[in-house]
Protein backbone atom coordinates (compact mmCIF):
# COMPACT_ATOMS: atom_id res chain seq x y z
CA UNK A 1 0.00 0.00 0.00
CA UNK A 2 1.70 3.50 -0.84
CA UNK A 3 1.49 6.38 1.65
CA UNK A 4 -0.42 9.27 0.72
CA UNK A 5 2.16 12.01 -0.77
CA UNK A 6 1.82 15.53 1.45
CA UNK A 7 0.16 18.42 0.17
CA UNK A 8 1.70 21.16 -1.48
CA UNK A 9 1.52 24.65 0.42
CA UNK A 10 -0.91 25.45 -2.94
CA UNK A 11 -3.20 22.42 -2.47
CA UNK A 12 -3.22 23.18 1.35
CA UNK A 13 -4.46 26.74 0.83
CA UNK A 14 -6.80 25.19 -1.98
CA UNK A 15 -7.87 23.15 0.61
CA UNK A 16 -8.40 25.25 3.44
CA UNK A 17 -9.89 28.07 1.67
CA UNK A 18 -12.48 25.60 0.43
CA UNK A 19 -13.09 24.61 4.21
CA UNK A 20 -12.72 28.61 5.50
CA UNK A 21 -15.67 28.87 2.90
CA UNK A 22 -17.46 26.01 4.33
CA UNK A 23 -17.57 27.29 7.60
CA UNK A 24 -19.15 31.01 7.28
CA UNK A 25 -22.22 31.89 8.18
CA UNK A 26 -25.20 30.84 6.35
CA UNK A 27 -26.38 34.28 5.65
CA UNK A 28 -22.50 35.17 4.19
CA UNK A 29 -22.93 32.13 2.14
CA UNK A 30 -26.07 33.52 0.20
CA UNK A 31 -24.31 36.74 -0.36
CA UNK A 32 -21.40 34.65 -1.84
CA UNK A 33 -24.01 32.72 -3.97
CA UNK A 34 -25.40 36.69 -5.21
CA UNK A 35 -21.95 37.15 -6.52
CA UNK A 36 -21.24 34.26 -7.87
CA UNK A 37 -24.52 35.05 -10.04
CA UNK A 38 -23.62 38.79 -10.69
CA UNK A 39 -19.77 37.25 -12.00
CA UNK A 40 -21.13 35.13 -14.37
CA UNK A 41 -24.43 36.97 -15.34
CA UNK A 42 -22.49 38.63 -18.50
CA UNK A 43 -20.93 35.21 -19.61
CA UNK A 44 -23.98 33.44 -19.53
CA UNK A 45 -25.51 36.41 -21.05
CA UNK A 46 -22.88 35.99 -24.46
CA UNK A 47 -24.35 32.37 -24.25
CA UNK A 48 -27.55 33.00 -24.42
CA UNK A 49 -28.50 31.86 -20.73
CA UNK A 50 -30.07 34.83 -18.65
CA UNK A 51 -29.29 34.42 -15.06
CA UNK A 52 -31.70 36.79 -12.83
CA UNK A 53 -28.95 37.55 -9.80
CA UNK A 54 -31.30 37.10 -6.55
CA UNK A 55 -32.01 39.99 -4.28
CA UNK A 56 -30.56 39.51 -0.73
CA UNK B 1 -33.93 35.03 0.37
CA UNK B 2 -35.17 36.32 3.33
CA UNK B 3 -38.77 37.06 1.94
CA UNK B 4 -38.64 33.56 0.67
CA UNK B 5 -37.79 32.04 3.84
CA UNK B 6 -40.49 34.53 5.77
CA UNK B 7 -43.29 33.04 3.38
CA UNK B 8 -42.64 29.65 3.64
CA UNK B 9 -43.33 30.05 7.42
CA UNK B 10 -46.10 31.36 6.92
CA UNK B 11 -47.28 28.84 4.89
CA UNK B 12 -46.86 26.41 7.00
CA UNK B 13 -48.55 28.77 10.15
CA UNK B 14 -51.61 28.60 7.86
CA UNK B 15 -51.78 25.34 7.15
CA UNK B 16 -51.21 25.16 3.19
CA UNK B 17 -47.73 23.07 3.66
CA UNK B 18 -47.81 20.68 6.35
CA UNK B 19 -43.92 20.93 6.16
CA UNK B 20 -40.68 21.74 4.13
CA UNK B 21 -37.12 22.24 3.80
CA UNK B 22 -34.53 23.36 1.76
CA UNK B 23 -32.88 21.05 -0.47
CA UNK B 24 -30.65 20.98 -3.87
CA UNK B 25 -28.02 23.12 -4.17
CA UNK B 26 -28.85 25.99 -1.10
CA UNK B 27 -29.35 23.00 0.65
CA UNK B 28 -25.98 21.67 -0.01
CA UNK B 29 -24.58 25.47 0.38
CA UNK B 30 -26.03 25.40 4.10
CA UNK B 31 -23.15 22.92 4.92
CA UNK B 32 -20.77 23.05 2.66
CA UNK B 33 -18.76 25.83 0.03
CA UNK B 34 -21.22 28.08 -2.02
CA UNK B 35 -22.12 26.66 -5.11
CA UNK B 36 -23.57 28.55 -7.89
CA UNK B 37 -27.37 27.84 -8.29
CA UNK B 38 -30.24 29.89 -10.26
CA UNK B 39 -33.33 28.46 -7.93
CA UNK B 40 -34.11 27.38 -4.18
CA UNK B 41 -35.36 23.76 -4.75
CA UNK B 42 -37.94 23.56 -1.56
CA UNK B 43 -39.81 20.02 -0.92
CA UNK B 44 -42.86 19.96 0.93
CA UNK B 45 -45.07 17.68 2.61
CA UNK B 46 -49.24 18.04 2.52
CA UNK B 47 -51.73 16.63 5.20
CA UNK B 48 -53.66 15.90 1.96
CA UNK B 49 -51.07 13.82 -0.21
CA UNK B 50 -53.37 12.14 -2.28
CA UNK B 51 -54.42 14.73 -4.62
CA UNK B 52 -53.48 15.17 -8.29
CA UNK B 53 -52.41 18.52 -8.50
CA UNK B 54 -50.65 18.49 -5.00
CA UNK B 55 -48.37 21.83 -5.76
CA UNK B 56 -51.85 23.58 -6.59
CA UNK B 57 -52.63 24.94 -2.79
CA UNK B 58 -49.23 26.71 -2.86
CA UNK B 59 -49.59 28.09 -5.77
CA UNK B 60 -52.78 30.09 -5.43
CA UNK B 61 -51.90 30.96 -1.67
CA UNK B 62 -48.63 32.63 -3.31
CA UNK B 63 -50.83 34.87 -5.77
CA UNK B 64 -52.62 35.49 -3.48
CA UNK B 65 -49.99 37.39 -1.90
CA UNK B 66 -48.96 38.46 -5.32
CA UNK B 67 -46.33 36.18 -6.28
CA UNK B 68 -46.38 34.60 -9.45
CA UNK B 69 -44.22 32.05 -11.97
CA UNK B 70 -40.26 33.81 -12.55
CA UNK B 71 -40.74 34.99 -16.18
CA UNK B 72 -37.20 33.39 -17.10
CA UNK B 73 -37.80 29.76 -15.13
CA UNK B 74 -41.89 29.22 -15.24
CA UNK B 75 -41.38 25.85 -12.45
CA UNK B 76 -40.11 28.40 -10.17
CA UNK B 77 -42.37 31.13 -8.42
CA UNK B 78 -40.80 34.29 -7.46
CA UNK B 79 -40.53 35.50 -3.80
CA UNK B 80 -38.93 38.79 -3.52
CA UNK B 81 -36.21 38.24 -6.13
CA UNK B 82 -35.58 34.24 -5.38
CA UNK B 83 -36.82 31.75 -7.41
CA UNK B 84 -38.51 29.16 -5.69
CA UNK B 85 -39.28 25.37 -6.56
CA UNK B 86 -41.30 23.72 -5.04
CA UNK B 87 -41.26 19.61 -4.94
CA UNK B 88 -43.55 17.51 -3.67
CA UNK B 89 -41.92 14.42 -1.81
CA UNK B 90 -42.35 12.00 -3.94
CA UNK B 91 -40.51 8.84 -2.43
CA UNK B 92 -39.95 6.93 0.82
CA UNK B 93 -35.99 8.32 1.19
CA UNK B 94 -37.40 12.10 0.53
CA UNK B 95 -40.11 11.54 3.06
CA UNK B 96 -37.40 10.64 5.89
CA UNK B 97 -35.27 13.21 5.22
CA UNK B 98 -38.10 15.71 5.72
CA UNK B 99 -39.17 14.10 9.01
CA UNK B 100 -35.58 14.44 9.66
CA UNK B 101 -35.37 18.03 8.87
CA UNK B 102 -33.44 20.86 10.55
CA UNK B 103 -34.38 24.11 12.23
CA UNK B 104 -31.97 27.10 11.81
CA UNK B 105 -31.93 30.98 12.18
CA UNK B 106 -31.87 32.98 8.97
CA UNK B 107 -31.51 36.74 9.88
CA UNK B 108 -34.25 36.40 12.58
CA UNK B 109 -36.48 33.75 10.70
CA UNK B 110 -36.09 30.43 11.47
CA UNK B 111 -35.70 28.41 8.21
CA UNK B 112 -35.40 24.52 7.44
CA UNK B 113 -32.74 22.88 5.79
CA UNK B 114 -32.84 18.43 4.80
CA UNK B 115 -30.16 17.19 6.98
CA UNK B 116 -26.13 16.83 5.16
CA UNK B 117 -26.42 12.66 5.27
CA UNK B 118 -29.99 12.77 3.66
CA UNK B 119 -28.91 15.38 0.79
CA UNK B 120 -25.97 13.33 0.04
CA UNK B 121 -28.56 10.26 -0.23
CA UNK B 122 -30.53 12.19 -2.40
CA UNK B 123 -27.93 12.99 -4.62
CA UNK B 124 -26.69 9.29 -4.73
CA UNK B 125 -30.65 8.63 -6.07
CA UNK B 126 -30.70 11.63 -8.27
CA UNK B 127 -27.60 10.30 -9.97
CA UNK B 128 -27.14 13.51 -12.16
CA UNK B 129 -22.96 14.59 -12.29
CA UNK B 130 -23.30 17.13 -10.34
CA UNK B 131 -25.04 15.12 -7.79
CA UNK B 132 -21.93 12.45 -7.74
CA UNK B 133 -19.63 15.75 -7.39
CA UNK B 134 -21.72 17.05 -4.68
CA UNK B 135 -21.68 13.12 -2.74
CA UNK B 136 -17.67 13.59 -3.20
CA UNK B 137 -17.89 17.09 -1.62
CA UNK B 138 -20.16 15.65 1.11
CA UNK B 139 -17.80 12.88 2.06
CA UNK B 140 -14.69 15.25 2.63
CA UNK B 141 -16.76 17.40 4.77
CA UNK B 142 -15.32 17.37 8.58
CA UNK B 143 -18.80 16.61 10.11
CA UNK B 144 -20.13 14.87 7.65
CA UNK B 145 -21.28 11.15 9.47
CA UNK B 146 -20.58 8.92 7.15
CA UNK B 147 -21.97 6.05 9.25
CA UNK B 148 -25.50 7.42 9.06
CA UNK B 149 -25.04 7.97 5.40
CA UNK B 150 -24.06 4.19 4.64
CA UNK B 151 -27.48 3.61 6.88
CA UNK B 152 -29.73 5.93 4.48
CA UNK B 153 -28.36 4.36 1.48
CA UNK B 154 -28.73 0.32 2.61
CA UNK B 155 -32.13 1.52 3.97
CA UNK B 156 -33.16 2.30 0.76
CA UNK B 157 -31.54 0.57 -1.56
CA UNK B 158 -28.74 2.59 -2.90
CA UNK B 159 -25.10 1.71 -3.93
CA UNK B 160 -23.14 3.73 -0.99
CA UNK B 161 -19.98 5.28 -2.22
CA UNK B 162 -18.39 5.79 1.31
CA UNK B 163 -17.86 1.39 1.07
CA UNK B 164 -16.54 1.90 -2.78
CA UNK B 165 -14.26 4.81 -1.55
CA UNK B 166 -12.59 2.57 1.24
CA UNK B 167 -12.27 -1.23 -0.69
Amino acid sequence: MTSARPLSAEQYAKTQGRRNLADLPFTEKVKCVIELQRRLQPIYAQRGIYIKPWKS
Amino acid sequence: MKEALKVLAELVAEGVIEDYAIGGAMGATFYLEPVLTMDLDVFVLFKDDDSLLPLQPIYDALRKRGYLPDERMPECIDIGGTPVQFLPVYNDLLAEALAHAKSFDYDGINARVLPAEYLAAISVQTGRMKDKLRVQAFLAYDQFDKGAFAGICAAHGLACPVEESEK
